[in-house]
């Protein structure tokens, strides 16, 4: 028997590529403005870290991995940019204050991976797992913090500044570029 | 082997309606009305709530459910898969021997002989119950290796966060999430939105119209059309198109499935 579907067909809204939109701009954000605040003022700081994945519009026929190193300032990274592909998953780390919690963020679904949460404190195993627990809500909030203040933008008429300044540096030479322009 | 988070994988749901307090008796006892009972003899697979601490415990009355913000409980499914190959190839075998079986209690031709074979496959054609038996044979030998095949199980922490009415299952296997989703919404009589970024917007924007916010979101292009990039990146410091001097130093942009990969 064929049961009736109790949720939504696309879970998506038929927009794919807000997600991958999201994490290009937050990858280009780390690089120029890497820290964002919440309500209270507490600051977080967001970067790159060694694991960058990009893809072309119709999927993974056209995809680029780039692992080790700092993939957010590489050349092949940034080619991969200028022909189109956005960032569909990227390996992430946020710190708030002495707290660092390193991620894979997958942008279509917001799927957190891998997370290495901070060494909790605590006397028990149980009081170790509540520090863990609170570290995870912190990761959660801090995520929804980045997400609120790109869909801000996003959703306002200074997206077309802010997507030009995406492109502009899209556009310019990363530091393997540079690097290897003024060693030629 | 109390639960442990030392690694954090999971997608994100939001739960629509009420879902009781994590600390009440009530939310104790729907976790209890779903617990995970094993699979019987032939029963193929079995899914139901067990402790965050031991997956072979599963009472809800005396755990400890309450972990710091949230309450863990862990999804378990058992499964028994029996290859299709290997039953094909015991109905058939199976099958040979009924037929065989038939034909010396009938005082046939030897196997082998053309006689023999016009005899079997004209008695095959000819047999009304040919079809009923032969599925119940295939379910008969299905429950039997069934039953020498021991299931597999998978176990899948969940946290419920209350206060965002969020929760969370720790996998990001397809499978995992629609039996979580689909077991969570009848322990609890509730939905579950995956807090996909479009979900998220719909939240996130609610104070603004989220529907008139998005509706003239459209898809935005990073890359600058390829003459405009040249004369803007000369401005910037760009390196010239690939086409010229970077090609020769850079690796060739995939066109082919295969995927990059820089170590």
């Amino acid at each position: 028997m064929i049961r009736p579907v109790q949720r939504p067909l696309d879970e998506r809204g038929g927009m794919d590529y807000l997600g991958p939109e999201f994490l290009t701009w937050l990858v280009w954000r780390a690089s120029q403005r890497p820290e964002f605040r919440h309500a209270d003022a507490t600051p977080v700081y967001v970067h790159v870290d060694d694991y960058l994945e990009l893809r072309g519009e119709r999927g993974a026929a056209k995809r680029t991995v780039l692992r080790a190193g700092m993939p957010a300032a590489s050349a092949e990274g940034k080619v991969a940019l200028r022909h189109g592909k956005t960032v569909c998953s990227a390996r992430l780390i946020f710190a708030r204050g002495e707290e660092e919690t390193t991620f894979t963020l997958r942008a279509e679904d917001l799927d957190v991976s891998s997370a290495k949460l901070p060494t909790p404190d605590g006397e028990s195993s149980e009081e170790r797992l509540e520090a863990s627990l609170y570290s995870m809500r912190r990761l959660y909030d801090d995520l929804d913090l980045c997400y609120r203040t790109f869909l801000e933008v996003r959703c306002s008429t200074g997206w077309d500044v802010e997507a030009d300044s995406v492109r502009d540096w899209v556009a310019q030479a990363s530091e393997e570029e540079r690097a290897g322009l003024a060693a030629g | 082997m109390a639960f442990a988070l030392r690694s954090l994988t999971a997608r994100r749901y939001r739960i629509e309606g009420d879902v009781p307090p994590v600390h009440s008796d009530a939310f104790r006892t729907r976790l209890s009305d779903r617990v995970f009972r094993p699979p019987s003899e032939v029963e193929e697979k079995a899914i139901g709530w067990v402790t965050a601490d031991n997956c072979l415990d599963v009472d809800f009355d005396s755990a400890v459910l309450v972990r710091g913000p949230c309450a863990a409980f862990a999804l378990r499914i058992d499964r028994r898969r029996v290859a299709s190959r290997i039953v094909r190839a015991r109905i058939d075998l199976e099958w040979r021997a009924r037929r065989k079986a038939d034909r010396d209690a009938e005082g046939g031709p030897p196997i082998g002989s053309q006689d023999a074979s016009r005899g079997v496959a004209g008695k095959a054609r000819g047999r009304r119950g040919g079809r009923e038996e032969r599925a119940e044979l295939r379910r008969q030998v299905t429950e039997e290796l069934l039953r020498q095949t021991p299931p597999s199980t998978e176990v899948h922490p969940v946290l419920v966060l209350p206060r965002e009415r969020t929760v969370l299952l720790l996998s990001l296997s397809k499978r995992a999430n629609d039996a979580f989703r689909e077991l969570f919404a009848a322990t609890f009589d509730v939905s579950l939105s995956a807090l996909t970024p479009y979900h998220r917007a719909l939240e996130m924007l609610e104070g603004r119209g989220a529907s008139e916010a998005l509706a003239d979101v459209r898809r935005t292009e990073f890359a600058r059309p390829a003459g405009l990039a040249a004369r803007r990146g000369a401005s910037a410091g760009a390196p010239p198109p690939l086409s010229s001097s970077m090609g020769s130093r850079l690796p060739a942009e995939s066109e082919s499935p295969v995927p990059e990969a820089r170590s």
